[in-house]
């Protein structure tokens, strides 16, 4: 009878709980379309497509409920819009999940992006821009069993396709766990430390079965690495290393050769002044979760870029660079540092400087002592172990200054010297060297109006010549803006093709809701995000972007 | 807490470790049908033979004698291939086949009777031989009965190539004189770990020819003491010769060489892999290393085989 009682008891108990956050459930989510209207213009190189019209529209609906949530993705690619990867058709649910998110557990069903420290050996992300997304679908688990502690455990296959509206996931199926410790969370007595530390380590494998008749693919390959970060008052320094075991797929020739990737970050800050710099060394350090895929389908992890992601379009999307996934030696240093204000060079209201340098080069295969025909093993690779070979030279300088309560402008000057022979991207043979000097005032006619303009040109004597754009661009805050860009290739050795890529657009934004219009000309080019890039061509029409948060 | 939770960690990461990564040390699938177990150590490092042109012009001879422990003529046959085999050395060779006339390839002559006959001398390879020639007609109507390299003599019957052990002798002999159409050259190694061996042969052509061939290898046992019936007498440890024990790799009529039309001067290599039975040492074992023309199962060229 007892036993009946405490039954009864303990099912209203779980029936009162279980009720009780229903009436607490939330919905929140994003939606983005683009839309585009297109025309064939055969002397820009833009072409329509037989539909005309094509659209991309994503919308992320996302429910919680006291600690559990669940959501999805819709996407739709009717067909995708220009230069957009192929492979995205259709409409279709490309995202679902369900997860507990506990104080000491999450856990996740379905899809998920996940991350081991700099991404080198896992990083399952989304780029919508890049059409790059490799989320995992499959079961995640995190645990913090005490603080300072945290393991991640995942088990998935990886998102390679989206056709005819249907998530398809890669062949191969992606294991990790990753382990971090902050020593200074977990050891009381250090939490008040001027030095902070904190290490971790991490596993990945992948799974996919073998069927080549000539060459033993190992079905499962390895990749494993150790980070550490110390901080000590303004200076820090973190460091991650990965080594890869052989992974021989379709990129890098189905060689039998490691792969590594190193990264050092060594900083330091302090108010007004920030320096940071950068080493990086990668070989063979593709991993994707199907061998035989290329191009930006499949990653496991992420190879970060080590120099800056411009946003001036001449300065961006004409010669990027992108990281070399054959290997590379690359170093970069930052510097930011804010004259002080009311200081003689600094002006009333101080002036900011932003130095950037970074240089890639290719790094030494040492062929010695090799038995290729043995092994499949093509050359050996040390960290750091650089050539004269140079694949990137990008020098840029920045100043900006708040002029008075109207007005700001800045300057930039940028300095380009790119290997077109290794990250070939235009029909120029080897180093293209470019220069890039971009001027940009701000003024404030009142409150709400404001006007900004933007001159840019960029200057080279090889591939399509010299460039300038001239962007004017009126803000009325907080709803409206308009801007027209013109880009002219002033300087292209063709005097055909000495064109102007005129672009008008505005925009309206009414709460969380933004639609904006473009029309014109956009040039080929080529669109870089963190070190990954995908062509874009050339497009003439009009280009409906709207998106919507609730 | 701590505790448990480094040990289920470090289980894991342990776990993890042994599953993550297969490394490949030699990439290349080896292409081969020989079984690479039984050499021992890395096959990679193993050295083929290379051949060169064998400068042979002879044909010799293969006496397949069809008997039975339980055949009282048969050792009387047996003592006519011995005697040929003395003859001819290193141009005739024997192979006595435990196998009868009938459609399976036994009969009451093969079979184990027990207690006085235990031993089965029978194998797939040559009950499959004896039940074809059997069915097909060629002249196999008893025990004692052979052939010489399957060749048939047209004065003493037009598609028959089985004979008694009186027709034996001229037989050879005649064979012994014909053209001969090809070259067989084999090298081996025997690995003492295993118990196995890898032979190479290299069979050359030196006439066109038009035809099938496939080349057949017979594994032969020496000598064995074991009972027999003797002209009505039962010999307990009766001294059985050239004991047919099965053919490599199983293959009754061996693996194809050549097809259709072949050029005097092809030259084709073969290799087999073969695991000595437990019970024989290789120097109580040799192989007979022939060319059969498939269509008509005579035997082009043969060879004798030690290792």
């Amino acid at each position: 009878m007892k036993k009946i009682l405490l039954t009864c008891c303990l099912l209203a108990g779980v029936i009162s709980y279980s009720q009780n956050p229903m009436q607490g459930g939330n919905v929140t989510g994003n939606a983005e379309t683009n839309i585009q209207y297109l025309n064939t213009d055969t002397v820009i190189g833009a072409f329509a497509p037989e539909e005309k019209i094509v659209m991309n529209s994503y919308m992320n609906v996302n429910y919680s409920l006291g600690k559990f949530r669940a959501g999805v993705r819709f996407e739709s690619y009717l067909p995708s819009t220009a230069g957009y990867p192929s492979f995205y058709t259709g409409s279709g649910i490309g995202y679902r999940y369900a997860q507990y998110a506990g104080d000491r557990v999450t856990v996740t069903a379905g899809n998920f992006y996940e991350q081991f420290g700099s991404g080198m050996i896992l990083r399952a992300y989304e780029e919508r821009a890049l059409g790059l997304d490799n989320a995992l679908d499959g079961a995640s688990i995190k645990f913090r069993p005490v603080d300072g502690i945290e393991i991640k455990g995942l088990i998935g296959k990886q998102r390679v396709d989206f056709a005819d509206g249907r998530l398809i996931n890669s062949e191969g199926i992606v294991r990790g766990i990753d382990g971090s410790i902050n020593l200074n969370e977990l050891i009381p007595r250090l939490d008040t430390s001027d030095l902070r530390i904190s290490i971790g380590g991490s596993l990945v494998s992948r799974y996919q079965s073998s069927t080549n008749d000539t060459i033993i693919l190992p079905a499962n390959v390895g990749s494993y690495g150790a980070r550490i970060g110390i901080q000590y008052k303004n200076f820090y320094i973190n460091g991650e290393y990965v080594i890869k075991d052989n992974d021989p797929n379709e990129h890098n020739g189905y060689i039998y050769n490691k792969g590594h990737g190193a990264l050092i970050n060594l900083g330091y800050s302090q108010k007004g002044l920030g320096i940071l710099l950068t080493a990086k060394s990668i070989d063979n350090m593709s991993f994707r979760s199907d061998r035989t895929f290329e191009g930006n389908q499949a990653f496991i992890n992420y190879l970060p870029a080590t120099s800056n992601n411009h946003t001036y379009n001449l300065a961006g999307s004409l010669y990027p660079y992108a990281t070399n996934l054959y290997g590379e030696v690359a170093y970069q240093l930052d510097v930011l540092y804010k004259i002080p204000k009311k200081s003689f060079i600094g002006g009333k209201y101080g002036t900011d400087l932003h130095l950037n340098l970074s240089v890639a080069t290719d790094h030494v295969r040492h062929t010695s002592d090799l038995d290729f025909e043995t092994n499949r093993i093509s050359y050996v690779g040390k960290p750091f172990d650089m050539t004269d070979s140079l694949y990137n030279f990008d020098f840029n300088i920045h100043a900006s200054r708040k002029l008075n309560k109207k007005w700001k402008a800045s300057l930039h000057y940028f300095h380009f010297i790119y290997n077109n022979t290794v990250n070939k991207i235009t029909d120029h043979e080897k180093f293209i060297k470019s220069e890039v000097v971009v001027g940009e005032v701000l003024y404030k006619i009142n409150r709400k109006h404001s006007i900004r303009i933007e001159a840019q040109a960029l200057f080279t004597e090889v591939d399509r010549g010299n460039w300038s754009t001239f962007l004017i661009e009126y803000t009325i805050s907080p709803n409206w803006f308009f801007t027209i860009m013109d880009q002219y290739n002033y300087g292209n050795p063709d005097e055909s093709l000495r064109l102007h890529y005129l672009l008008g657009s505005f925009g309206y934004t009414h709460n969380r809701s933004r639609f904006m219009f473009m029309y014109g000309k956009q040039r080929a080019g080529i669109l870089c995000i963190g070190g990954v890039c995908r062509p874009v061509p050339a497009t003439n029409g009009l280009t409906f972007t709207f998106t919507q948060s609730f | 807490m701590r505790t448990s939770f480094l040990i289920l960690f470090s289980l894991t990461l342990f776990t993890f470790n042994f599953v993550s990564c297969d490394k490949v040390a030699y990439p290349y699938i080896i292409k081969t049908n020989l079984d690479t177990t039984l050499y021992p150590g890395n096959f990679r490092d193993y050295d083929f033979p290379t051949f060169e042109s064998n400068p042979n012009t002879l044909r010799n001879a293969l006496i397949e004698d069809y008997t039975g422990h339980r055949c009282t003529y048969c050792p009387n046959a047996a003592i006519v291939a011995h005697d040929i085999e003395e003859a001819n050395p290193g141009r005739a060779f024997v192979a006595s086949i435990h196998a009868g006339s009938s459609a399976n390839g036994v009969t009451s002559f093969q079979e184990v009777l027990l207690p006085d006959y235990p031993t089965n001398f029978m194998n797939d390879q040559g009950l499959d031989m004896g039940a074809t020639f059997f069915q097909e007609e060629v002249g196999f109507a008893a025990n004692p009965m052979g052939n010489i390299n399957r060749f048939k003599m047209d004065a003493l019957a037009t598609d028959n190539f089985f004979y008694t052990a009186g027709n034996w002798t001229r037989i050879t002999d005649s064979v012994l004189t014909t053209t001969l159409d090809v070259n067989i050259t084999a090298k081996s190694s025997y690995f003492e770990e295993s118990h196995g061996m890898f032979l190479h042969t290299n069979i050359e052509f030196l006439n066109n020819l038009e035809g099938t061939y496939n080349v057949v290898v017979y594994a032969i046992e020496n000598e064995r003491y074991a009972p027999q019936l003797d002209n009505g007498e039962y010999i307990p440890a009766y001294k059985h010769h050239n004991i047919h024990i099965g053919n490599l790799y199983d293959e009754t009529w061996g693996r194809l060489v050549s097809s259709g039309s072949t050029a005097a001067g092809t030259a084709i290599r073969n290799d087999f892999s073969y695991k000595l039975p437990e019970t024989l040492s290789k120097e109580n074992m040799h192989f007979l290393i022939m060319v059969i023309n498939r269509e008509t199962y005579e035997v082009i060229q043969v060879i004798k085989h030690e290792l």
